[in-house]
């Protein structure tokens, strides 16, 4: 397991640099300069301003500044936010806590609700409750993730008021409970989605080994049906479950952008919006490394757990 | 000599109903796509301070919004976008995709640049990448076309290219080699033809995503001039007043989710009767 953590470890640093570089580069091309939102520029002749670029370094080639960019990475320092001129990674920590709960949140309940139904549906297949799961699920994968938070605010926290409506309350100062409570929308509305996709996955994956020899040994043996279906099936059904349950934690991180707009929440997706609306490019790019780097994490776990189910495999 | 026997309408219905319904509601679209300006009833950019946040009546189906403009005529407006955005991008995603994928599974040497590049694209956050290509491009549905292609394209590569590889091993590439077919006639002529049915699929079951990443996007105002009718702008618009005036988003919302789910529905009723792999 150690050399197979290394290994995983190692394999993923080619892939975060190259991620990196096109977000770099992406970045090079916004229609915009540094050096002003940096400094008041205005009332400085050329020379000054050259000489300010040139102490950045944002005259070297882009390639350059990237590997420039990528050390002090390693090293701890992400830069400074061009708008607020605050450490860009310090901004991330202090919004983080929303951002993560609500991928922890929406991620459990994505599992709780989908892997049962998508389970049930193949046990049960083409049954009328196989139908309705099925159709329920192509039904909530239809619905715009942004429409219905905005829904579900209309209707828990403004008509019922069940749910508060101005954004997240921080632990520090109202506590767990309120903390948590101005969650469950959020977390709902970014779940639903996901529900749908894997419980059409989960199903159709139990419906695979469902029909594989080793279920009809099983069979054959004369263990019960409940038995094959919960020992045998869904064992095996899970290691590729557990494979889209990684990938849809890397969309939620990146959702909770839209989430965290209609909910009016200041967490990290938030302050990604508002930093590429004003061209903070390197609060941008620091997001971006901090998303990509947690969703490469999360699939390292991911991985382990993968291979304690399935020994055989190779990655 | 074989004669094809006539299918019971009953079991084409029955082997086809998703497809069916989900066709009627794509077909109803792009009637309305097309005929935009015989649909709506009104002209969708009119502002009119006297008829602010009407509840929908036989005047305004769905009624108007903050600014007094017919929300149905807009989101009839707005479908064209929805399709225009949802067939380019899957069409060039497909196309750019599995050219990519079949070079990827084909030469050894594109395969360790190309794939590299396809898995860092693959491995950021799709909403953000969409999001700063949008901005880095500027607005324009063009350009929002080329962002949402860059984010779908890492999907399309990687599936031609395992299909690539695959095909490969299989003695009919085989013999082709043998007999001194060139590269460009193996990829054109054999592997290309074994990959089409997953392409299709691939395409029809893309739309109903890219019209909900649009959606997405315009609600954010990131890619599309807001004041061009489109759906996610629509809700956006309302959102503002939503709480006092719910009709500006609720109906709007309904509107794209029965599209959605036809788009959904098609794709789905398609690959079952295409995917061999279901068979």
């Amino acid at each position: 397991m150690g050399k197979f953590l290394v290994k995983r470890i190692l394999s993923l640093i080619p892939t975060v640099f190259i991620s990196m570089a096109i977000i770099f580069f992406l970045m090079q091309a916004l229609p915009v300069d540094p050096i002003h939102l940096m400094y008041d520029t205005e009332d400085m002749t050329d020379a000054q301003v050259q000489e300010l670029e040139e102490k950045h370094g944002f005259d070297d080639p882009a390639i350059v500044q990237y590997l420039r960019y990528m050390k002090n990475v390693f090293k701890g320092d992400w830069g400074n936010s061009l708008f607020s001129k605050e450490p860009v990674f310090q901004a991330i920590a202090d919004r983080m806590e929303p951002t993560l709960l609500i991928t922890f949140f929406s991620t459990i309940l994505t599992m709780v609700v989908a892997i049962p139904a998508g389970v049930f549906a193949a046990t049960h297949r083409n049954s009328p409750l196989d139908y309705t799961i099925s159709a329920s699920s192509i039904l909530f994968d239809s619905v715009p993730t942004f429409w219905l938070g905005l829904m579900l605010l209309y209707i828990f926290s403004f008509k019922m008021d069940i749910f508060p409506l101005d954004g997240y309350k921080l632990i520090e100062h109202y506590g767990w409970g309120e903390a948590l409570k101005s969650l469950v929308l959020p977390c709902f509305a970014l779940g639903m989605g996901h529900v749908a996709g894997l419980a059409r996955q989960t199903r159709s994956q139990m419906l695979n080994v469902l029909s594989a020899d080793y279920i009809r040994t099983a069979r054959a043996k004369g263990l019960s049906e409940r038995m094959v279906n919960y020992k045998h099936a869904l064992k095996n059904t899970m290691s590729l479950v557990v494979t889209i349950v990684g990938g849809s934690i890397g969309a939620m991180l990146g959702g909770s952008t839209v989430i965290e707009n209609v909910f009016n929440i200041q967490g990290v997706g938030k302050l990604a919006y508002t930093s590429l609306m004003r061209s903070d490019y390197y609060q941008e790019q620091g997001i971006i490394m901090f998303i990509t780097l947690i969703y490469a994490g999360m699939n390292i776990l991911l991985d382990i757990v993968y291979k304690k189910l399935d020994p055989r495999i190779e990655l | 000599m074989k004669t094809k026997r006539r299918m019971p309408l009953k079991n084409f219905i029955k082997r086809n109903g998703r497809m069916l319904v989900g066709g009627t509601i794509i077909a109803v679209l792009i009637i309305m796509a097309v005929f935009a300006p015989y649909i709506a009833t009104h002209d969708p950019d009119a502002y009119d301070y006297t008829n602010r946040f009407d509840l929908p009546s036989s005047e305004h189906l769905l009624g108007t919004d903050t600014h007094g403009r017919d929300i149905f005529s807009r989101m009839v407006y707005g479908t064209r976008i929805s399709l225009l955005l949802g067939f380019g991008v899957n069409f060039f995603a497909v196309v750019v995709g599995a050219f990519c994928g079949i070079l990827c599974g084909y030469f050894k040497k594109v395969d360790a640049v190309l794939m590299r590049i396809m898995e860092g694209l693959h491995s950021l956050p799709t909403t953000l990448l969409a999001m700063v290509v949008a901005s880095v491009l500027g607005p324009g549905i063009e350009k929002l076309m080329i962002a949402l292609v860059v984010t779908a394209l890492p999907g399309v590569c990687r599936m031609t290219r395992s299909q690539v590889l695959s095909l490969r091993q299989k003695e009919f590439i085989e013999v082709e080699k043998a007999m001194g077919a060139s590269h460009l006639r193996i990829m054109l002529l054999h592997i290309m033809p074994s990959c089409s049915h997953y392409l299709i699929i691939r395409f029809c079951t893309g739309i109903s995503g890219t019209i909900l990443s649009a959606a997405t996007l315009a609600y954010l105002s990131v890619g599309l001039d807001p004041t061009i009718p489109n759906w996610g702008a629509t809700i956006a618009d309302g959102q503002g007043m939503f709480l006092v005036y719910p009709h500006m988003i609720l109906w709007p919302g309904i509107w794209m989710i029965v599209a959605v789910f036809g788009f959904i529905f098609f794709g789905e009723g398609l690959r079952e009767r295409l995917d061999p792999r279901l068979k």
